[in-house]
């Protein structure tokens, strides 16, 4: 196995850490925004106390929120760490340091798929409690 | 002389050593591993596209067909505008899907040389992929703001989202 790797590597690796970087802070500041707008969102709901909210919904829109920030913030966070040890392979040369700058990317694209089954679930629930309060009320009113 | 009898050998880079403008097997494990998650996504991102697709459809049959009503108003153009954003949002996500899909292939043949131009390839299709994403989560949070900006400093915005939220 090769001891050191092409320069062509570092190249492509050089300009896709300045990228990752840029992702990594967008997503943090998409964390912070879906913060606000969750709050808004419960808020909202609360003090309008809308004609259809009721207890259920606005422990779903918290909860979605709370999702949407905590993953938002690990995606966020394995991207600045992917872009930091690109960072280290780059000034050592180490394919063990591109080893372990792999792993994290690898990390990411698992967080990212484990966010989206939970997103998708949490939507589920929420279409299933839609459907079931739109029942209880036509029931009600028949 | 060559035994003729030997059992065939597998030439997948990732279980043979390999020397000489090759990558190590750490690597290359690594981005083995990375795919399984990476076709997820781009399994979720293709369907998201045809939904989209679909919706943009929808909207531009609703938009025609409010044409035909005599007090639709400015509501077609309306529903046009929201269709044409849906179509963009619909080609973006196809597109980080392609790029992903290319990311992934690149994986594959890495997996299959293990040279190290390959892995070149993989680290370029990734950071195509990382542009274009950067670029579109920043218009999308920017157009977020905005959103937000007009909600606080256009009371109509608000009292108009607040009306259609009570029916």
């Amino acid at each position: 196995m090769a001891d050191t790797l092409s320069a062509d590597i570092s190249t492509v690796l050089r300009s896709t850490r300045a990228w990752v970087r840029f992702a990594g802070t967008l997503f943090f500041a998409s964390a912070v925004l879906s913060l606000f707008s969750t709050i808004d969102a419960v808020m909202d709901q609360h003090l309008l106390t809308l004609p259809q909210t009721s207890e259920q919904e606005l422990h779903m829109t918290a909860a979605l929120g709370v999702v949407n920030v905590i993953f938002e913030s690990l995606l966020g966070y394995c991207l600045f760490v992917y872009a930091s040890r690109v960072g280290l392979y780059l000034h050592s040369g180490q394919p063990s340091e591109l080893e372990s700058a792999l792993n994290v990317n690898r990390q990411y694209w698992k967080t990212a798929g484990i966010y989206a089954v939970v997103f998708i679930a949490v939507m589920l629930l929420m279409m299933v409690y839609v459907v079931m309060a739109m029942l209880a009320s036509s029931q009600g009113t028949t | 002389m060559e035994n003729n009898y030997l059992p065939p050998k597998a030439v997948v880079a990732d279980i043979t050593q390999v020397s000489g403008g090759e990558v190590s097997h750490g690597i290359v494990d690594q981005l083995r591993r990375t795919k399984p998650w990476s076709l997820f996504i781009v399994i979720l991102i293709f369907i998201m596209t045809v939904l989209l697709v679909l919706a943009s459809g929808m909207i531009f049959l609703g938009a025609l067909a409010m044409t035909q009503l005599e007090q639709a108003g400015k509501m077609p153009s309306l529903f046009l505008v929201i269709g044409l954003v849906v179509s963009v949002a619909a080609v973006v996500y196809f597109l980080l899907g392609l790029f992903l899909t290319k990311f992934n292939s690149a994986i594959d043949r890495l997996v299959m040389s293990g040279k190290q131009d390959q892995l070149v390839e993989v680290l370029f299709r990734q950071k195509k992929f990382w542009m274009l994403a950067s670029i579109v989560m920043a218009v999308t949070l920017v157009l977020t703001i905005v959103y937000y900006a007009a909600l606080i400093t256009i009371p109509e915005v608000r009292e108009m989202l607040s009306s259609a939220a009570s029916g």
